[in-house]
């Protein structure tokens, strides 16, 4: 790190020493990479231009495809004749990022780390890219479903919908942290670059059909997750959240590559499609006798490729802080800084819920006995897990990362249903856990940066009322809406999934969601006894003006908590978003 | 047209209540007089409503539908009955008093008191004339946001927070158990329209089982025993608008629950489980007249006679035929007026002097004539003297409970025995014996806004206790038909 800054600090000055690599070398490496980056994605995207196209997104399997368009041959060249145009969003993120980190190498100088006009100028920079990404994305949600080089990547439009969320979702928490990231070690230009490439990652890992893809764009996520979650580490807590989370993340790759690995050498292919025709041909139903036995005969093929689901399983778990893979998330959710903390409790969890309910719902559908027990036990483990800790828990984030333990519970046990109905209201839960979340997040910010207010701990949510009788009210309904109660929108999301639970006669899990609903109020009302009821130590009061971003994310995402009226929006979207699974 | 006139009552308090939330908080005249213009409004309308109601005719009507998403029959579904028609009428008399009565006690937050105020109104309103069985729930629990925060916020002690956990569990403790069997209901039926599930069939065993966790649900209401605790805490904390809310209308919710979804949805197994409810109402009569009689604060005399009250009507409301229903509606209305009124005037005396110990009141017909002449009339009301509508009520109800079950009402009788006694003891003690000097120095009678506030329930007591028919005729039709 000394010799970069040594580098840095040469490259701002007028009169330099030489460093060991010439400078104008130097910044013609950097300058010409990416001119080359982006002349090869041009070249790409205009290939037809340049020779006949050939029949790209064929896939080895013929008969699977003979239902996909396959790209004509053109006398003119138009927009989406080629691959790459499909993933355009993509290739625009990925190229913006690596324009964006040169440009950070030649105007910032050691002056400007952890600076308020560096945080602004880059935050202006990455919100104008997620836009164009955007933009993108919507451009490419009006093209045909495809699947596309050689079967790596599908686009259709639930995964373009879904995009979409998580790329809205990005920009809206990066909006959220603006004001944290002005105040703390953070405001580098690096942390913006590894935003954007983790959203790059997501984004990326949506599409994916196939398991290396997943597993590639997972690693990239993961790999941005690691030093964005590191970057507190001057505190004893930053640092031991940093490598709990780089061990067992990187103990979770392993295992989902060791589980890619089985089902390939179980099934011959790491394709999803082709992976659903093979487990159709199977007939899995002939060895075992009833969905819900594993039955007593099961032949080795069929072991390693229940063990290798299982792995994958297990590792998209992991991700989604469900138990029992849940123990990194109250550390890493307490000592990561607070814009990680945003980015990760919402954005992840929606991109990892979508692919698993396309893994029961579309692909592999022949292992529903697999993903009902596991989601069940899992799901009913987390909710009794998050529960019963919730209740001890006196830090703020710890208590965000435990309810957070509790929804993914929820909605683990409505994928594990598995009917349209209730993968719909799963879609819907998450849609209202994010809208509630990212409100939370908010207050949380205005009060530690507006107000000068450290939010480390449950006792400092006291006297919120009085200091500002809207946030308090703010703050209420949030708690209320996250507990489930009405008439929050929370409720309406737990009321269609206890329907679709109990609709599949799983009474005793409808009982478990309803008492510990009713535990977990507890542990919100005292939260919320604290916020109205209590005197603050000292009341805080209004230190710097809240800014305009900021205050309309709180407010929309508040009205979003107390309306329910776009529930029947959000649910039409979600019916649509489901009906174009099947079509794909 | 003239059917949108329950979406406006609905709407009217959410109005005022965003318009005052733009008021500025040291501007109380305006806040004031919008909430009870607001208030005034809605009761003007909820008796256009009570005149435009047609008796005759067996059907649900001003019949309101916005559906939210049809396939799933998931609705705003408002109309009205009967009885739906007397507890608006309730709710909407009583919150333009209890706004008049908070015109000057409330010394913090007067703005956010009286939007919590209007708020919990328009749920309540929601409440009595949804048609929609989800729609209930909802805003049956959601009732319990705002009462939980007047007490917690507004309650003169500290025992207050206490007191607002526990109302706020043990409602909710039934309450999710309630939630299941409306999903089980609704999977059943596919539809939670009441109009459709009034002639639904459930199987016995299965109405037992929807009809004990629906029992739990309104039992923490009303309350029986054993889930009465909250109730004596919950009103002696609360501020006086909040107690009188909460005796007038939420403890209805309970028995409001009863007759419109117990008995009609389950009636197998609301005569199997009648011995359950006789012997919890019974012990609740007796062990909380008993208990009134013991008590060292007036409100705690009164919010046991509460207890012992909604019991005595819920006896009547299981008995099975016309007489025990109306009796026990008109007893609801009565208990209403009569609790409220009572409460009211512990809080104009708690005004004054700041202590709700009986050891300190004493002879204060000496100095407070009219005021004390006002707590004769609702304390002779509350042990149902002839003349006033709970005789008349609690008349009827016995004619019911009589024709079923013999010992019941004996029992019950006894109760009322035992509500004189803790009635004429607590106004021996306030009104008459000695002034007790010592503690309050100075006097100061009821004054004209107080008077205000109670009158309309002194016309309501006498009125009804000579013509009860007044109200009870727009219900004959709609009890009748309660398949009982």
């Amino acid at each position: 790190m000394d010799k970069f800054l040594n580098v840095f600090k040469a490259l701002s000055k007028k009169n330099f020493k030489k460093p060991a690599l010439s400078p104008f070398l130097y910044r013609i490496f950097i300058v010409l990479l990416p001119l080359a980056l982006l002349g090869g994605i041009l070249v790409l995207l205009f290939e037809p231009l340049i020779k006949n196209s050939k029949d790209l997104g064929k896939i080895t399997a013929s008969d699977i495809l003979n239902e996909f368009p396959v790209a004509p041959t053109p006398e003119v060249v138009y927009w989406g004749s080629s691959d790459f145009s499909y993933i355009s969003p993509e290739l625009f993120l990925l190229t913006m990022t690596l324009l964006l980190f040169t440009y950070s190498f030649t105007t910032t100088s050691s002056r400007s780390l952890y600076n308020y006009k560096t945080v602004d100028q880059f935050i202006f920079l990455s919100l104008l890219i997620l836009f164009f990404t955007f933009l993108l994305s919507y451009k490419v949600l009006s093209f045909e479903n495809r699947i596309l080089f050689k079967g790596l990547v599908v686009i259709e439009t639930s995964v373009m919908m879904m995009k979409l969320l998580c790329l809205g979702a990005s920009a809206v928490c990066l909006l959220i942290s603006k004001d944290y990231l002005d105040k703390s070690r953070l405001g580098c230009f690096e942390f913006f670059i590894l935003y954007l490439l983790a959203v790059f990652g997501i984004i990326f890992f949506i599409s994916s059909c196939d398991f290396f893809h997943m597993f590639l764009s997972l690693e990239i996520q993961g790999i941005c997750f690691f030093a964005l979650v590191a970057m507190n580490r001057g505190t004893a807590y930053g640092a031991e959240s940093s490598i709990k989370y780089f061990i067992l993340g990187s103990f979770s790759s392993a295992i989902l590559l060791y589980g890619i690995s089985l089902i390939y050498s179980s099934l011959g292919s790491t394709h999803f499609m082709s992976i659903c025709f093979a487990l159709k041909s199977m007939s899995f139903t002939a060895c075992f006798s009833s969905a819900n036995t594993l039955g007593n005969v099961l032949l080795v093929p069929q072991v390693k490729l229940i063990m290798g689901f299982v792995f994958v399983l297990v590792a998209l778990l992991f991700k989604i802080t469900a138990a029992p893979f849940h123990q990194w998330a109250p550390d890493i959710y307490e000592g990561a800084p607070f814009a990680t903390v945003v980015f990760i409790s919402i954005v992840p969890k929606i991109a990892v819920f979508f692919i698993l309910s396309k893994f029961t719902a579309v692909y592999f559908t022949e292992l529903r006995f697999l993903w009902e027990y596991i989601f069940l036990s899992s799901g009913a483990l987390s909710i009794i897990l998050g529960t019963l800790l919730s209740t001890r828990t006196y830090k703020t984030k710890r208590f965000i990362a435990y309810s957070s333990i509790t929804h993914m519970g929820y909605i683990l046990i409505g994928l594990s249903v598995g009917t349209i109905d209730s993968l719909k209201f799963s879609i819907l839960y998450v849609v209202v856990y994010a809208f509630s979340l990212v409100n939370f997040w908010s207050i949380l910010s205005i009060m530690e940066n507006n107000y000068m207010q450290k939010m480390d701990s449950l006792s400092d949510f006291r006297g919120i009322f009085k200091a500002n009788k809207l946030l308090g009210c703010n703050l209420v309904c949030v708690l209320f809406s996250l507990a489930g109660l009405p008439p929050f929108s929370g409720f309406y999301a737990k009321f269609f999934l206890l329907t679709s639970m109990a609709g599949s006669s799983l009474y005793i899990i409808t009982l478990l969601v309803v008492v510990s609903s009713l535990f977990s109020i507890y542990y919100y009302v005292k939260v919320i006894k604290a916020v109205i009821f209590d005197e603050g130590h000292k009341h805080p009061s209004l230190k710097t003006p809240i800014s305009l971003p900021l205050g309309l994310i709180t407010s929309c995402s508040f009205f979003a908590l107390l309306f329910f009226y776009y529930i029947p929006v959000v649910h039409t979207t979600a019916e649509y978003f489901i009906l174009c699974y099947f079509i794909s | 047209m003239l059917n949108k006139i329950i979406i406006l009552i609905i709407f009217t308090p959410f109005i005022g209540s965003a318009l005052i939330s733009f008021a500025k908080e040291s501007d109380i005249r305006l806040i004031r007089s919008l909430a009870l213009y607001t208030t005034l409004i809605a009761f003007f309308l909820s008796a256009i409503l009570w005149v435009q109601y047609n008796p005759f005719v067996f059907k649900f009507q001003f019949i309101n539908k916005i559906s939210l998403m049809n396939h799933l029959n998931i609705n705003f579904f408002v109309g009205i009955d009967g009885i739906s028609l007397l507890f608006i009428l309730l709710t909407t008399l009583l919150f333009p008093i209890c706004i008049l009565f908070s015109w000057s006690n409330v010394n913090f937050y007067f703005k956010e008191y009286v939007i919590l105020l209007l708020l919990m109104e328009s749920f309540l309103i929601i409440t009595f004339c949804s048609l929609d069985l989800l729609m209930f729930y909802i805003f049956f629990e959601s009732v319990l946001i705002p009462i939980f925060l007047i007490i917690g916020i507004w309650g003169p002690r500290r025992r207050r927070i206490r007191a607002s956990y526990l109302l706020f569990f043990y409602t909710l403790f039934g309450s999710v158990l309630m939630l299941f069997s409306i999903i089980i209901i609704y999977l059943q039926i596919g539809s939670l329209d009441y109009q459709l599930l009034f002639f639904a069939d459930f199987s016995d065993n299965k109405q037992k089982l929807l009809w004990l966790t629906f029992f739990l649900s309104f039992s923490a209401k009303i309350p029986m025993i054993p889930f009465h605790i909250w109730l004596p805490e919950a009103h002696v904390e609360a501020p006086t608008a909040g107690s009188v809310i909460l005796a007038g209308i939420l403890l209805k919710l309970g028995s409001y629950g009863f007759l419109r979804f117990s008995l009609p949805l389950f009636p197998f197994a609301s005569v199997y489980f009648l011995p359950l409810v006789y012997t919890l109402c019974v012990t609740s009569i007796i062990y909380a007249s008993l208990t009134a009689i013991r008590q060292s604060d007036l409100k705690k005399v009164i919010a046991y006679a509460s207890v012992a009250h909604m019991n005595t009507l819920l006896l009547g409301l299981f008995s099975q035929n016309i007489q025990g229903i109306e009796g026990s509606i008109l007893q609801m209305v009565s208990h209403g007026v009569v609790s409220s009124a009572l409460f009211f005037l512990v809080g104009v005396v708690y005004d004054r002097y700041h202590t709700r110990i009986l050891k300190y009141y004493g002879g204060l017909v000496q100095v407070m004539p009219l005021y004390t002449s006002l707590l004769f009339l609702f304390i002779f009301a509350n042990c149902s003297l002839p003349g006033t509508c709970n005789f008349i009520g609690e008349l009827c109800l016995f004619t019911g409970i009589v024709q079923d079950n013999i010992f019941t009402a004996l029992m019950g009788a006894l109760g009322i025995i035992l509500s004189g006694v803790y009635s004429l003891w607590l106004y021996n003690k306030i009104a008459f014996g000695n002034l007790k000097v010592q503690y309050i120095p100075s006097f100061k009678d009821i004054n004209l806004r107080e008077l205000h506030v109670v009158a309309p329930l002194v016309l309501l007591v006498l009125v009804l206790g000579i013509c009860p028919n007044i109200l009870l005729s727009k219900l004959h039709v709609t009890t009748l038909l309660l398949k009982i």
